[in-house]
């Protein structure tokens, strides 16, 4: 068996638990490591990063017997096999869970994504319902209201800002306790969100509390007991303030005891009330969305709620099926799909722990949820049971089994009513007096959930009966949820034969089976025997033996305190990087140039004599900076982090895809560049001067050591494309050991020059792009680097600029004029890797598609949002100066108009805007969209349009 | 029957009657029938993009000539045919948008075929930026270079073909400013006489 330790086992235990609410991405990861015969490495989450312990090494036996141990001991119910060789049965639950779980969830989401795309979304009305949870959860916001309330007073008076407050609380949320299993308890994170919550938006003097305030005095009391509450509380104060901590628990449970008494059953009873209420419970789910955006942003407009609340709904949904993706994402998403601007996302953004457990829960409902385990029908009405406010299940449930279910409750329990019978329940369990008898809480939760469903039911059949939009949903849903379910059990019938096929086949298989898993356990021993992974194991132990001793050197030589130190401190760092990232040489260049960039760019800076880096680019001049900005991480990022290995793998394997060939044409020209820089270096006496005369700033300045950063990228493709018959063998030690070579380059000095002579050549190699073709990776990285229109400095001019780089990028994907179908056709993929923002990619592409081509207004939110702007309140051209969108104020007559301003004609039945240029007269110089034809978007220099019409501008505040 | 044929007067009816249907069939030429309209697209009460075509399939080749389309709102439509039947309609400027259009297409006088269209909403007005960008190619079209801005004094369009020239200061030679000016309008492949040339100061 195995050689975890408990505390190693628990951890196995809680990845693998947590992996069955998505879909065992991580078993299927282990099962194909198991099947590669490759050791299984496991983080330890409670070591820190670089810990010798922090990973947790298993062989594959190892790796088998902990996954069987674990599907015996916790019930999974899965087709792991009782007999057979151990890769075959591996094999057979890979197949398994990639055929009937990972599949079928697919599956599942995709027609619920269907779904919702085939029908036209337009904005619903909120859900106006009283239901129990609603009321729950204001209970809730009292408590934390009122905590909030005594923690002000106590201790947080000392702090002198709201953000001060909020970076306490979040530093508390960054220490809470740990369950055993080492994940944070999810109701102090709930209650120190809702903590911050209510700081940031300082609730204490709403009215609300004074409406509840006889009320919030029982839940006080109620919730004193609580060791969650108690335990939340003594966190707050733990760090900074012993003292104060224990007066806030002196204070609750004194008012405990004076009020109600201290009698443990009691306690008890309104503990196990307080948690059959769903939002004290374990956990939210998306119910409480319409109550936490209610709660954060209680001043916003309706609309704006609804919006928030289904752009959230949507962004969780779909992270469902997909791999873990953190709550600031999905927040961050559903914001940039409402529109919120930045300013406005700190109060929203508090909400991420509750968004994480709202995802956990929705996922745990839908795949570990007993009667719907796998049940993709729940999948295909979760958007509309979202949308009518009612439980995922509810469009299920068949009204003749609800009231079956009543008649049932209402023989068990004696009684006509069972709405007046739940609610003497409660309140009998709500007084104090009635200690004698104690409340079956078994009772209130079976009536209280019947009452739930049945109010539930009610609305969704009235929401569905008035409205057609729902009517179509519930019906497409209903109608694939039931082909689903008819072919469920002939792939159940399939599945037991298949079974029933293996168990024979392990039975004449089984003395095989023996002898294969015998000589995997001896090839464990005598790694040799697998002369493959034998090799492969020492070429990668001698990659990481020289990358320790270049560690150690490059250690004492930067402690030297001498010229060449901090030139072997970063030769140190990347080594011990090189270390970390286990000699994949890929991704510790990539985390190498992510960490090193910035220091790097303002410490160059600050050796040049200047005040930082943007006085660098300031003196450098914008149109070398502009190259090599977009060129050096572009190429650096995307050839080291999937490119290069790509390429490599590709040569490994003899594979010379179209995309292949032409990364190594794209080196080839990179390195022909750098050739002719040389060349030019070194006979034109101009040039030679001019290089001469910039080199010492340019070697000083950051551009110059962050472009070598791009340099081994353009190397190492160069190399390839100059040498790839003789690489195509060796191609995977050359990589490792060109990540060693970056120091020596830097040592040398040789080639911070030839960086510089890239970039006094860089306008022409940027250039490059536009004869290359755009559907490969290569045509992905290359679109980074695609724009360097524009002119630099000021404000506005950013906005001309960005304007430039749409119509430049638009054009060299051949997508100008924009049009709907090329908005959702392959060619936005060249524009999806461009160096434009994602924000304004996605302004330009919902202007052309919602409207056939993209409009004037659309260019100008996407340059909007693109410079930080919120891109909200844009309507039609000719209401742009009456009713300026947010951040800008109207600014009449062209005299005073600026560049960079948005002009705005009135004339005409929809009037036209765009970006204002230059003026010239009777005529003036613009950029827009749908101008000179349908979708067609005129860059500064071809745009013009009549002074006389140009009623005024918008400018920005 | 052969007293019949021999008879003098017969023969000599038969032969006028045969005459007379000779040269009938020579001068007559029958009206042919309407053509068949096949299809439409896009399918009539639809929505259509201010830019569309209208494809018509009629069942021959149709004479240009003698079909004649009118629409409400009124637009000037360009009809172009092809040998198989196909017809298409364009209408010279954009149309408007947000606006329901009704056309009646007839063929030799006679009304073929109504059809309704409703134009989608923009946020702007295509056919407003298609008047302006016709202005500016008619009135001003060097409008794109300008402001041209030379070391000692700089261009404005001050109305349609007339520039205004502003002179830096300490610049005095008008002569062989407006020769350098006109010069550029050369260049920039224009009659330097097309335009107008004054001094702002």
């Amino acid at each position: 068996m195995a050689k975890l330790t408990p505390q190693q086992r628990l951890i196995l235990t809680d990845i693998l638990t947590r992996d069955s609410n998505s879909g065992y991405h991580n078993l299927v990861y282990y099962l194909k490591q198991i099947l590669s015969n490759q050791k299984l490495e496991l983080r330890d989450p409670t070591k820190k990063p670089g810990d010798p312990e922090e990973y947790i090494s298993l062989t594959t036996t190892e790796a088998w017997d902990e996954i069987i141990d674990w599907s015996n001991k916790n019930n999974i119910n899965l087709p792991m096999g009782d007999r057979g060789a151990r890769n075959t049965r591996a094999k057979r639950l890979l197949n398994y869970l990639e055929l009937n779980v990972q599949g079928k969830n697919r599956e599942a989401a995709a027609a619920s994504l269907a779904i919702k795309e085939s029908v036209n979304q337009k904005p619903l009305d909120s859900y106006h319902g009283q239901s129990p949870q609603e009321v729950s959860y204001l209970t809730l916001n009292q408590i934390r209201n009122a905590q909030y309330e005594i923690i002000q007073a106590k201790l947080l008076g000392r702090l002198e800002n709201e953000l001060q407050k909020t970076t306490f609380f979040k530093k508390l949320l960054a220490n809470s306790p740990k369950l055993p299993n080492g994940r944070p308890d999810p109701r102090t994170i709930q209650l120190l969100s809702g903590l911050m919550a209510a700081n940031t938006l300082n609730l204490i003097n709403t009215p609300n509390n004074k409406v509840f305030a006889d009320e919030l005095a029982q839940t006080i009391q109620l919730r004193a007991g609580d060791a969650h509450l108690n335990n939340a509380s003594r966190l707050i104060y733990s760090q900074s303030a012993q003292e104060p901590l224990g007066e806030i628990d002196e204070i609750i449970n004194v008012y405990n005891r004076v009020v109600s008494g201290d009698s443990d059953s009691e306690k008890s009873q309104n503990l196990k009330y307080l948690h059959s209420l769903s939002s004290f419970g374990q956990k939210s789910n998306l119910q409480d969305i319409n109550h936490l955006i209610n709660f954060v942003a209680p001043a916003a407009s309706p609309q704006d709620k609804q919006k928030l609340i289904s752009a959230l709904k949507s962004s969780i949904i779909e992270t469902l099926n997909s791999e873990y993706v953190s709550p600031d994402t999905i927040l961050n998403r559903a914001l940039d799909i409402a529109g919120i601007p930045d300013n406005q996302r700190a109060k929203i953004i508090a909400l991420a722990p509750l968004i994480d457990e709202i995802r956990t829960t929705e996922l745990s409902l839908l795949f570990v949820g007993g009667l719907h385990e796998n049940d993709p029908r729940l999948l295909h009405t979760l958007n509309i049971a979202n949308d009518t406010g009612v439980s995922p299940h509810i469009p299920w449930l068949d009204a003749a089994d609800l009231a079956a279910q009543e008649n049932q409750l209402k023989i068990k329990y004696k009684t006509d009513n069972l709405s007046d019978f739940y609610q003497k329940e409660v309140s009998r369990l709500k007084t104090t007096a009635d200690n004698g008898k104690l409340v079956d809480f078994t009772t209130i939760d079976e009536v209280g959930k019947h009452l739930n469903n049945q109010q539930q039911h009610t609305s969704y059949q009235q929401s569905v009966s008035g409205n057609s939009l729902y009517y179509l949903r519930d019906k497409i849903g209903k109608i694939r949820g039931n082909f689903a379910s008819v072919s469920a059990p002939v792939d159940r019938f399939a599945q037991k034969i298949n079974k029933k096929v293996s168990s024979v086949s392990d039975f004449i298989h089984a003395p095989f089976a023996y002898i294969a898993d015998k000589w995997l356990q001896v090839q464990e021993v005598a790694p040799i025997l697998n002369p493959g992974k034998f090799l492969y194991d020492k070429v990668h132990s001698g990659q990481l033996w020289v990358a320790a001793r270049l560690l150690e050197i490059s250690d004492k030589l930067k402690s030297n305190k001498s010229w060449y130190s901090g030139i072997f401190s970063q030769v140190s760092d990347f080594a011990g990087g090189f270390i970390h990232h286990d000699a994949d040489w890929s991704s510790s260049s990539f985390h190498f140039i992510q960490t090193k960039w910035g220091n790097l760019l303002d410490w160059s800076a600050k050796k040049a004599g200047l005040e930082g880096f943007q006085a660098v680019k300031a003196k450098i001049g914008t149109s070398l900076w502009n190259g090599f900005a977009k060129i050096a991480p572009g190429i650096a990022q995307k050839i080291n982090a999937s490119g290069l290995s790509k390429l490599v793998g590709s040569f490994m394997l003899g594979e010379l895809s179209a995309g292949t060939t032409l990364l190594i044409q794209a080196g080839a020209m990179v390195v022909w560049e750098g050739i002719k820089g040389v060349w030019n270096f070194l006979f034109n006496k101009e040039k030679r001067e001019e290089m001469i005369n910039n080199l010492p700033l340019a070697v000083w300045a950051g551009t110059a050591i962050g472009g070598l950063m791009a340099l081994p990228s353009m190397i190492v493709g160069g190399v390839i494309a100059i040498g790839s018959a003789l690489l195509s063998g060796l191609s995977a030690i050359a990589t490792s050991l060109v990540g060693l070579f970056i120091p020596a380059m830097i040592i040398s000095g040789v080639a911070v020059f030839l960086v510089y002579i890239f970039s006094t050549n860089l306008q022409t190699t940027a250039r490059l792009d536009v004869n290359l073709s755009l559907d490969s990776g290569l045509g992905e990285f290359i679109g980074s680097i695609l724009c360097d229109s524009g002119e630099g400095g000021g404000k506005n001019n950013s906005r001309v600029q960005t304007a430039a780089c749409i119509a430049e990028i638009l054009s060299k994907c051949s997508i100008n004029p924009l049009t709907a179908s090329n908005a959702q056709g392959s060619s936005w993929q060249c524009m999806l890797a461009s160096t434009l923002a994602e924000s304004a990619l996605a302004q330009l592409q919902r202007s052309a598609t919602s409207y056939s081509v993209l409009q004037c207004v659309g260019f100008i939110v996407a340059i909007d949002v693109a410079n930080g702007g919120s891109g909200t309140g844009f309507g039609d051209a000719k209401t742009l100066l009456s009713s300026p969108p947010s951040g800008y104020k109207a600014a009449l007559g062209v005299g005073s108009c600026s560049p960079g301003d948005f002009f705005v004609d009135t004339t005409g039945t929809w009037g036209h805007t765009g970006v204002f240029i230059k003026n010239g007269g009777a005529t003036s110089q613009v950029a827009d969209a749908n101008g000179a034809g349908p979708g067609v978007v005129r860059g500064p220099g071809s745009g013009t349009w009549l002074s006389s019409k140009i009623a005024g501008c918008l400018k920005k505040i | 029957m052969y007293k019949i044929l021999t008879n003098k007067i017969t023969l000599i009816t038969l032969g006028v009657a045969a005459l007379g249907t000779l040269l009938f069939s020579l001068f007559y030429r029958p009206t042919p029938p309407l053509p068949n309209l096949l299809s439409v697209s896009p399918k009539d009460r639809s929505s259509i993009n201010y830019f569309d075509e209208i494809q018509l399939r009629f069942d021959r080749a149709i004479n240009p000539d003698e079909l004649v389309v009118n629409s409400i709102p009124e637009e000037d439509w360009d009809i172009s045919v092809k040998p198989n039947g196909s017809v298409i309609l364009k209408s010279k400027k954009y149309l408007l948008v947000n606006t329901q259009y009704l056309l009646n297409i007839s063929y030799q006088n006679n009304l073929i075929t109504s059809l309704t269209y409703t134009v989608k909403p923009q946020q702007s007005d295509p056919r407003h930026a298609q008047e302006v960008g016709e202005e500016i190619a008619r009135d001003y079209p060097l409008a794109a270079k300008i402001p041209y801005e030379a070391p000692g004094f700089t261009v404005l369009y001050k109305s349609p073909m007339a520039f205004e020239i502003t002179l830096k200061e300490g610049v005095e030679e008008r002569g062989e400013i407006i020769n350098a000016v006109r010069d550029w309008v050369k260049e920039n492949g224009l009659d330097p006489d097309s335009h107008t040339y004054t001094f702002s100061n």
